[in-house]
């Protein structure tokens, strides 16, 4: 073989990689096509980035400060100066709103980042090892899945202590059995495959396995149910929130600015009302977005 | 294999699960913070009476002592007493229970009242007006927190509209109907006492909606999907070419077919209602297991916490064991898996 | 042709008769007021933990609940005078060991035997016996002696010059239930019916138990054979409705479905209810304290300066007038204004000075501030004024990190040992139970059995709150309880917020109503009555 490479191979390597250029611009512009052509799809990715652009202007958006306390004017109704009104001590229920925007999301994208941290590698030690080790982990499963989510994160995060990190930490342990047995089934299922028992045979070590065959058909389904899920954390977050666990005073989470305006709800209804909306249009385009994004990654769910 | 050994087998693994919601029930309402002798005896008491408190609900001995006890109780069926109210916390537990059963038969009622038509309306006028109707009425509804929509409902129709009653399950004017099944609306029905169950459905209304909304949302969601699927079966173009005219067909075949996953989603939704009760009974002052669960964790009731905890999975426990044990019978093809 | 059957989809049927039934409803529900019996409605958050005076003495947890059914020996007025109760008269020993009573006749219990000497001494020998949570209010006292049916001698152990006010106090000390009662109800013998007497009672008071709906209701009626007689005004039956949601009781009251509230309203909506047409807003003083106290033995709070830096910097004014609405007034020392005055009238004013306190700040070292954990329970106002101390003190680069729990997790904190306290400030709320500064001072000594004590103390301390607590001369005990007083305003080991007003909301028509301050959270049932109530 001469020591350079002729012209003809380049060619061929160049021509190839065009080709796989061509087709992945192809595959995108028809997934932005699936994507776009659903209106609803497109109103959740607006209301998202709606949400993370006021997330990160809030220090320059926010019509006023969310901390400082101004008795005078507490539970004062929407007016002009004070688009929502403001709360019990004074302080304006848009600009915490603003401000909690940022909370809802960093707790959101973080709990659903330990979720899977955590069920995904259990996930798939329970598929790939089998047997005993399978029954155990889907026995534990088992357990966790017995309590309603919000109750078992809810007991967990008060026995941790509350605040944000302890509330992470509980969404995460009240959240693995989804994903571990989302990922178990999927490894269950690639196992089976004859190439994957030809490369443990060959004597590849488990890890590489893994690593080249399992997680790449694993990876896709994880990132959409992620997605989905989304909006179900910020919600069980806020949920917490509102029963009192959750981010410590004065931050403006919105669970906890909707459970600080229960005892004046009937008359000064705009504390816990605003809070509560926002919960809403947050976690609805999160749901919109993320079943837009299974439509382009899963087509065989779509109907 | 044989389907009896394949049920009793399923069934036998109802029990580890069990056993594992004690221990973990156990282990986190034990790590909450708080001291429950101290909580029973008041901040004015003295140490000594608090030890005393401590000693006498045993929760002076070791942490393991204490879960061996519990379950030797169980299998008695004594699930202990409770430290808040002193009685036996199944005394507690059979009194409030019904409560909770009545709000969530009645929101099951309401979730498939109004989410299998829609469902139906939604695979049957697919892509045109009731369709996207449902499919908004689904989209909000399943964003919808279920803590602020309670909070609106009682703005909406207590303060603003006066129509409705905020809270507790009867007014106190009316005579609680005789205690056969111990569900008003149907004790009452029973005994032919009509004021009691006009004044009971107004009371159940509110926080039977709140409570369904997301199960019919996902009632809806599982209709629609599966009458998509029933009418695109073989049988259902035969039956058309047949000369059926198309209600025929939808009502007698396809929902026949697709009511089957249906039923069982609603099976599992029950079970999960009965945890999300959790926050709407303490809103709504509905006094069922919700409620008493609340006002355990503040309490630090552990017995309770655990009783609670137990029935609930319990019946989360059977709802998913029959849901299996009917894939089981009905889909030969799940046996060998 | 066959004629098509014309079958209505099943979603049409049911319309139907939702909307039948809500026609029905809006017709026909209304309600049966039973005619001529006076009812009231009281509104509880909580269910009652139990009703054995002997097991459970909070507030909350069912003492509300158990006033109305048993009576105590002595009570207490307002103005802190003793009153008859279900004693006369009494007199106290030289030696203030022995304390005689003499009974009042015809008292009945409900179950109809007699209130006697007897069953005082059982009474008491069943609290010691159980040995729960009464049984520290009886610590002192060595025997009873039933001397006749109706005289019946206390023997203390040692002297103790607020036994009266014990006696006389709210918690631990009801007479009841009734000895045959007891005995006709145990489960065992000997077990004193502890079970029983949860949800049953057999006390002298002017109620008795009707009926107990779990988390949903309470009922009491007349007990005919009360000792006091029904000839004056007084109701005939008393609710309890079990309802969790301040707003929802506060529209009830305002819709006159509730007529007082049995537990206190958070003083925003009691206020927001003032000047409502049918709605009566009773302010009356109390013996309670709200203030923040230190952690004495660690962090930037060991300094005197910084404490007292903290506490130039705290808003009072906007706290009493927005925190607890107006409803409080200033405080400057550890005892309310209205205990033994002379006690607190030379201890310094503090008042809000921004600049004072910087300046005290940057002399201890801490010019830019620092970082303070703050342990405290999200209980009626205390998170308006935690909220504000936050905003006071991030005026002087403090910054407060709050840590809200429930009260008993605030109390293991408090609990901790001197040097060991997981806080840097604390907030809770202070209360003179009995007339006696005894009942707050004795939190400041250095080994107070709840160790509420941040950390405050010497032994000479120690000396003055035990020697004015082991003598009965009065001179003696004010010069002592004086010394104390001063020395703690002195070492500033705490931020002295306000003594609040208590704020009962009721109904118009209901009268009688009175607040004693030392009977906090219990309401005053026999002298209740309804007086002008539309439709009556």
């Amino acid at each position: 073989m001469s020591a350079q490479p002729d012209q003809s191979s380049c060619d061929v390597l160049r021509e190839r990689r065009r080709r796989e250029r061509q087709r992945w611009w192809r595959q995108f512009r028809y997934s932005w096509h699936v994507f776009t052509g659903n209106p609803l799809t497109v109103v959740g990715s607006i209301i998202v980035l709606a949400l993370v652009s006021v997330a990160i202007l809030a220090p320059l958006i926010s019509p006023h400060n969310p901390v400082r306390l101004n008795m005078a004017y507490s539970l004062a109704p929407p007016s002009a100066t004070h688009l929502l009104g403001t709360d019990e001590v004074g302080r304006d229920i848009l600009s915490r709103i603003m401000y909690g925007a940022g909370i809802s999301l960093r707790v959101g994208l973080m709990a659903v980042a330990c979720i899977a941290a955590l069920g995904v590698p259990i996930g798939l030690i329970a598929g790939f090892f089998g047997r005993w080790v399978d029954s155990l982990i889907m026995r534990i499963a088992d357990v966790f899945l017995a309590f309603p989510q919000l109750v078992l994160a809810l007991a967990i995060a008060t026995a941790l202590g509350g605040g944000m990190q302890n509330v992470i930490i509980a969404l995460a342990i009240a959240g693995w059995p989804w994903y571990a047995r989302l990922v178990r089934g999927l490894v269950l299922a690639v196992r089976r495959e004859a190439y994957v028992e030809a490369a443990r045979v060959s004597g590849g070590s488990w890890f590489k396995v893994i690593q080249r065959h399992i997680l790449p058909n694993t990876i896709g389904p994880v990132i959409v149910q992620a997605s989905q899920d989304m909006g179900f954390t910020i919600l069980l977050a806020a949920s917490l929130g509102f029963l009192g666990i959750g981010v410590k005073v004065p931050a403006p989470e919105w669970g906890v600015m909707v459970n600080g305006g229960r005892p004046f709800f009937m008359d000064q209804w705009w504390v816990s009302g605003f809070p509560g909306l926002a919960i809403m249009i947050t976690v609805l385009g999160f749901n919109l977005l993320g079943d837009g994004l299974r439509d382009i990654l899963d087509p065989r769910l779509r109907k | 294999m044989k389907i009896h050994y394949l049920i009793i087998r399923r069934i036998l693994q109802t029990i580890p699960v069990l056993l594992g919601v004690t221990f973990l029930t156990f282990s986190v309402s034990h790590s909450v913070p708080g001291d429950p002798a101290r909580a029973m005896a008041g901040i004015y008491a003295t140490v000594e009476t608090v030890e005393a408190i401590r000693h006498r609900w045993g929760l002076d001995r070791p942490l393991p002592a204490q879960y061996v006890i519990y379950l030797r109780g169980l299998l008695h069926g004594d699930l202990g007493i409770s430290i808040q109210t002193r009685r036996p916390v199944l005394d507690d537990i059979k009194d409030r229970l019904p409560a909770t059963l009545e709000l969530t038969l009645f929101a099951a009622l309401l979730m498939c009242v109004i989410g299998i038509p829609f469902g139906i309306a939604s695979a049957n006028w697919r892509n045109r007006l009731p369709d996207h109707f449902a499919r908004l009425f689904v989209v909000f509804g399943g964003a919808v927190p279920t803590f602020w929509l309670a909070l609106i409902l009682q703005l909406i129709f207590f303060r603003w509209l006066d129509w409705l009653p905020a809270g507790t399950r009867i007014s106190r004017e009316m005579v609680e109907p005789a205690h056969i099944t111990s569900l008003y609306l149907l004790d009452s029905l029973l005994t032919g006492n009509m004021p009691a169950f006009l004044d009971t459905l107004e009371h159940i209304v509110l926080p039977g909606i709140t409570l369904a909304l997301t199960g019919t949302v996902g009632i809806a969601r599982m209709t629609r999907a599966s009458m998509l699927d029933a009418l695109q079966k073989d049988f259902i173009r035969a039956a058309r070419a047949n000369g059926l005219s198309r209600k025929a067909v939808i009502l007698k075949h396809a929902l026949k077919n697709a009511l089957i996953p249906t039923v069982t989603v609603l099976g599992l939704l029950f079970g999960a209602m009965l945890g999300g009760t959790f926050v709407i009974e303490w809103i709504f002052s509905w006094p069922g297991i919700g409620t008493y669960a609340a006002t355990s964790i503040t309490n630090l009731d552990y017995t309770a916490i655990m009783g609670v905890s137990l029935v609930v999975a319990l019946v989360y426990v059977t709802a998913n064991l029959l849901v299996d044990i009917s894939y089981m019978i009905l889909d030969p093809r799940i046996r060998y898996e | 042709m066959r004629k098509r059957r014309h079958k209505r989809p099943i979603l049409i049927r049911v319309l139907g008769v939702l909307v039948l039934w809500t026609v029905l409803f809006l017709v026909l529900s209304g309600s049966a007021l039973a005619a001529g019996e006076v009812t009231i409605v009281v509104s509880r958050t909580n269910d009652p933990h139990s009703l054995d005076p002997a097991d459970e003495i909070t507030v909350g947890g069912g003492l509300e609940s158990q006033v109305a059914l048993y009576e105590r020996l002595v009570n207490v007025d307002a103005d802190a005078s003793f009153k008859p109760g279900l004693a006369e008269l009494w007199e106290v020993s030289e030696d203030g060991l022995t304390y005689t009573f003499h009974l009042r006749k015809g008292v009945k219990f409900h179950d109809g035997t007699d209130f006697n000497a007897e069953a005082v001494r059982f009474t008491w020998q069943r609290i010691m016996a159980i040995n729960t949570a009464a049984a520290q209010y009886w610590k002192s006292v060595k025997d009873i002696e039933v001397v006749d049916d109706h005289t019946v001698k206390i023997h203390l152990q040692q002297v103790n010059p607020s036994f009266l006010g014990v006696l006389a106090g709210q918690r631990g000390v009801y007479m009841g239930p009734s000895p045959t009662w007891v005995k006709a109800h145990e489960k065992t013998p000997g077990d004193w019916a502890k079970d029983y007497t949860v949800d049953h009672e057999c006390g002298t008071g002017p109620f008795m138990l009707e009926a107990w709906n779990h988390d949903q209701e309470l009922i009491y009626a007349r007990f005919p054979d009360y000792w006091g007689g029904w000839a004056g005004k007084h109701v005939d039956r008393i609710v309890h409705r079990i309802i969790k949601e301040h707003a929802t009781t506060r529209l009830m009251l305002e819709k006159g479905d509730v007529d007082i509230t049995g537990d206190v309203l958070p003083i925003d909506i009691a206020d927001q209810l003032k000047g409502k047409a049918n709605i009566v807003l009773d302010t009356a003083p109390t013996t309670l304290i709200n203030q923040f106290t230190f952690n004495m033995h660690n962090g930037p709070t060991k300094d005197v300066r910084v404490r007292r830096a903290i506490a130039m910097l705290f808003d009072y004014n906007t706290a009493v007038d927005y925190g607890f609405r107006g409803y409080a007034a200033r405080v400057y020392g550890p005892l309310p204004s209205n205990l033994w005055p002379q006690l607190s009238a030379n201890v310094p004013h503090i008042q809000t000075d921004l600049e004072k306190a910087k300046k005290l700040l940057a002399e201890a070292g801490y010019p830019d501030g620092f970082t303070l954990k703050m342990a405290a329970m999200d209980m009626h106002n205390w998170k308006t004024l935690i909220l504000l101390l936050q905003d006071n003190l991030s005026q002087a680069g403090i910054k407060l990190d709050v840590e809200f729990t429930t009260w008993p997790v605030l109390f293991q904190k408090l609990q901790q040992p001197a040097g060991q306290k997981p806080f840097g400030m604390a907030a809770y709320q202070m209360w003179a139970a009995i007339p006696d500064p005894v009942d707050i001072l004795m939190w400041w000594h250095t080994n107070a059995i709840t160790v509420i004590n941040p950390g405050w103390g010497t032994p000479e301390t120690d000396k003055w709150i035990d020697g004015a607590r082991s003598t009965v001369n009065h001179e003696k005990r004010v010069e002592l309880y004086t010394k104390v007083v001063e020395q703690i305003a002195e070492d500033a080991p705490g931020v002295w917020i306000a003594q609040p007003l208590n704020v009962m909301v009721y109904q118009k028509w209901l009268k009688g109503y009175k607040y004693v301050p030392y009977y906090n959270g219990l309401l005053n049932w026999y002298d209740l009555y309804v007086e002008g109530k539309p439709g009556s």
